[in-house]
């Protein structure tokens, strides 16, 4: 209860500080109540007030968290709060208001209240809180994409082990691709979709390929010491983990042009097998 | 990418609801018809004022629901008769079919029995349409304006936000092994221990990977692309229903109203959960449907005071979205929105 209660005022204190929309709504709100005697669509305004009431006082909200039952985060209890429809209803009566029904020759009270209006929205909308990560998606994917075309040239339905940023695009891009952990390996709230857990042995698998990943040589600089400790650190062995995915059912290995040599030759000696390069990734067929 | 395909099969979803939806109209104006005569619409409230009217927006509004009332039938029937995704898609399209076919045979019925008030209109020139004015002309400019905005991005600039969601992977997992929930879709191997029984009934990726079969379009065009532009134009429409609710007589305000809606749609675009950013990111995930277009339609419809047609909404919702065991958002709103007007009801009568 203590944790849900945190939760409740976590979430409010995340949306008020990302953007002051719902601060705006507050005001539109405040604003169709001085004017309520005049309102005709005075259960709207009582709902919103409820509503929005119920989604600020932490009790309240721990009550609707517990309805939507805990799995989706305090931001999505706002969705029974008309926020868009109250703020751009008493916007509007501002507006009427102002340019006395929307006529030219009211442009002088008006223009400035709907360019103060405009400025107010555009600040409180917090544009870009959020990344969403357009550019860095599209690399990443473009990538991805490269990988799959040269898996795909010689091999259909095959079964990848591969760094972060190609799993994650694999079965989006390609649903014959085979995986033995996908995104919800990563991403916790994925795990909620089935019962189905990962073994000790997979989740080692992609301990070791976050290994691989943060350890890349770059420019020259070796981090043979830091892979070495971090290996010892959570208890992994290459031949183990290569074990396990053959035991998966893995085909192919890929891994990073740039991975560390010590680590590669690691791997050439427990497969046995010389890798192919491409697309700057080496790939190992197990 | 080609854009092509995507608006085509977009402007198609959006016809067939529209065509759904209009038919629905008919038969709810049928049944009104009935109750009136049998003088149950006495009993009904809100029916001063036509309060109650149903719009053109209305019928696509409608019509959605009717899509997915319709997806879900053929996805449940299909995963608890064990069929394969193909006998899925063709079933799909044998109740769509009916579906259409009913709706025409009500639009034939409907034309004909009307045919005569309307020529008895046209005769007496009783139908008057106001004429927009400069003011009028100019915000509906901007406001168009600022939707063509948002649809260009949407198809050329906008990314979609894939955190915690497996849409894609799902329907792609649908097309591959030809099955429904056959295959884990992260991994492509079989379920272990299977899913929770709420999440297999929920219908949207059997939904998109149906449009991906008939359209031979990739799972990811249709998630991405085609399914936002589709709860774009809906998210509108509902918000429309609104502005006729909220400003029934006065066409400049509901106009306004509309652009601050989508100012406000793209201010917020930035921020997790907010309307804009659903609208924007990822318009095709069931919790975007239910916040931009159930949700502003039940408003709707409860300011109209029509709670029989805002039950569908609420089933809609559970039809489409995770609402765990729970009942679902809209039916909160709705129960909140019914209590304030019987509180109103109770006030004016004490």
């Amino acid at each position: 209860m203590v944790e849900l209660l945190e939760n409740a005022w976590t979430g409010w204190l995340r949306i008020a500080d990302g953007g002051k929309l719902v601060a705006l709504f507050l005001v539109a709100l405040l604003f169709l109540w001085i004017g309520r005697k005049q309102e005709k669509q005075k259960n709207l305004l009582r709902y919103g007030i409820v509503s929005a009431v119920c989604c600020i006082l932490p009790v309240t909200a721990v009550a609707l968290m517990l309805y939507q039952t805990r799995f989706y985060d305090y931001e999505w209890i706002w969705s029974i709060v008309p926020v868009t429809v109250v703020t751009a209803y008493a916007g509007t009566k501002v507006l009427a208001g102002c340019w006395q029904g929307f006529r030219r020759e009211a442009w002088r009270k008006g223009l400035p209240v709907t360019l103060g209006l405009l400025a107010i929205v555009y600040v409180c909308g917090g544009l870009g809180g959020t990344d969403v990560g357009r550019e860095a998606e599209r690399a990443r994917r473009a990538e991805a994409e490269n990988v799959l075309e040269a898996l795909k040239r010689d091999n259909t339905d095959v079964c990848i082990w591969a760094p972060r940023k190609v799993m994650e695009y694999a079965r989006r891009l390609d649903g014959s691709i085979l995986l033995p952990y996908g995104r919800n390996m990563w991403e916790e709230a994925l795990g909620a979709y089935s019962f189905d857990v990962y073994s000790k042995g997979i989740e080692n698998m992609y301990q070791w390929m976050c290994i691989v990943e943060e350890t890349l040589t770059e420019e020259d600089y070796d981090r043979t010491d830091e892979m070495a400790e971090k290996m010892a650190e959570q208890q992994l062995t290459t031949g183990e983990c290569l074990d396990t995915a053959r035991q998966a059912g893995v085909d192919v290995l890929i891994l990073p042009a740039n991975t560390n040599e010590a680590l590669l030759n690691e791997v050439i000696k427990c497969t046995g097998v010389q890798p192919r390069q491409n697309s700057g990734y080496y790939f190992f067929s197990l | 990418m080609n854009f092509i395909p995507v608006l085509m099969l977009a402007l198609a979803i959006l016809c067939i609801c529209g065509f759904l939806g209009s038919g629905m109209l008919i038969l709810f104006s049928f049944g009104e018809k009935y109750a009136a005569r049998k003088r149950l619409r006495e009993t009904l409230p809100g029916k001063k004022g036509g309060e109650r009217r149903l719009y053109g927006a209305d019928a696509l509004l409608i019509g959605n629901l009717v899509l997915i009332g319709l997806a879900v039938t053929v996805h449940v029937a299909t995963v608890f008769t064990g069929q394969s995704f193909s006998r899925c898609t063709v079933f799909f399209i044998s109740i769509m079919g009916a579906a259409l076919l009913f709706a025409a045979v009500l639009f034939l019925f409907y034309g004909f029995t009307h045919r005569k008030g309307k020529c008895r209109e046209k005769a007496t020139g009783t139908k008057k349409v106001k004429r927009a004015d400069f003011a009028d002309r100019i915000l509906l400019v901007i406001f168009w304006a600022l939707v063509a905005a948002q649809m260009a991005w949407l198809l050329f600039n906008g990314g979609v936000y894939t955190k915690g969601d497996m849409t894609v992977e799902t329907v792609g997992s649908f097309l591959q092994t030809d099955g429904i929930y056959q295959v884990d879709p992260m991994t492509g191997y079989a379920y272990a221990t299977g899913i929770p029984s709420r999440l297999k009934i929920l219908c949207l990726p059997t939904l998109y990977g149906i449009l991906c079969r008939l359209w031979g379009m990739s799972p990811e065009s249709v998630v991405t692309m085609v399914a936002p532009i589709w709860v774009f134009v809906s998210s509108y429409a509902a918000f429309f229903c609104i502005g006729k609710c909220l400003f029934p007589e006065n066409r400049k305000n509901r106009t306004c109203f509309l652009i601050i809606i989508v100012i406000i749609m793209w201010t917020g675009s930035g921020l997790y959960s907010m309307d804009g950013f659903n609208l924007l990111y990822c318009g095709y995930r069931g919790a975007a449907i239910r916040n931009l277009v159930l949700i502003p339609y039940l408003i709707s419809l409860c300011l109209r005071k029509r709670w029989l047609t805002a039950v569908l909404c609420i089933l809609a919702e559970a039809c489409i979205l995770w609402t765990f065991y729970g009942l679902g958002a809209c039916l909160l709103v709705g129960a909140g929105l019914f209590l304030a007007e019987r509180r109103r009801r109770g006030g004016g009568a004490s």
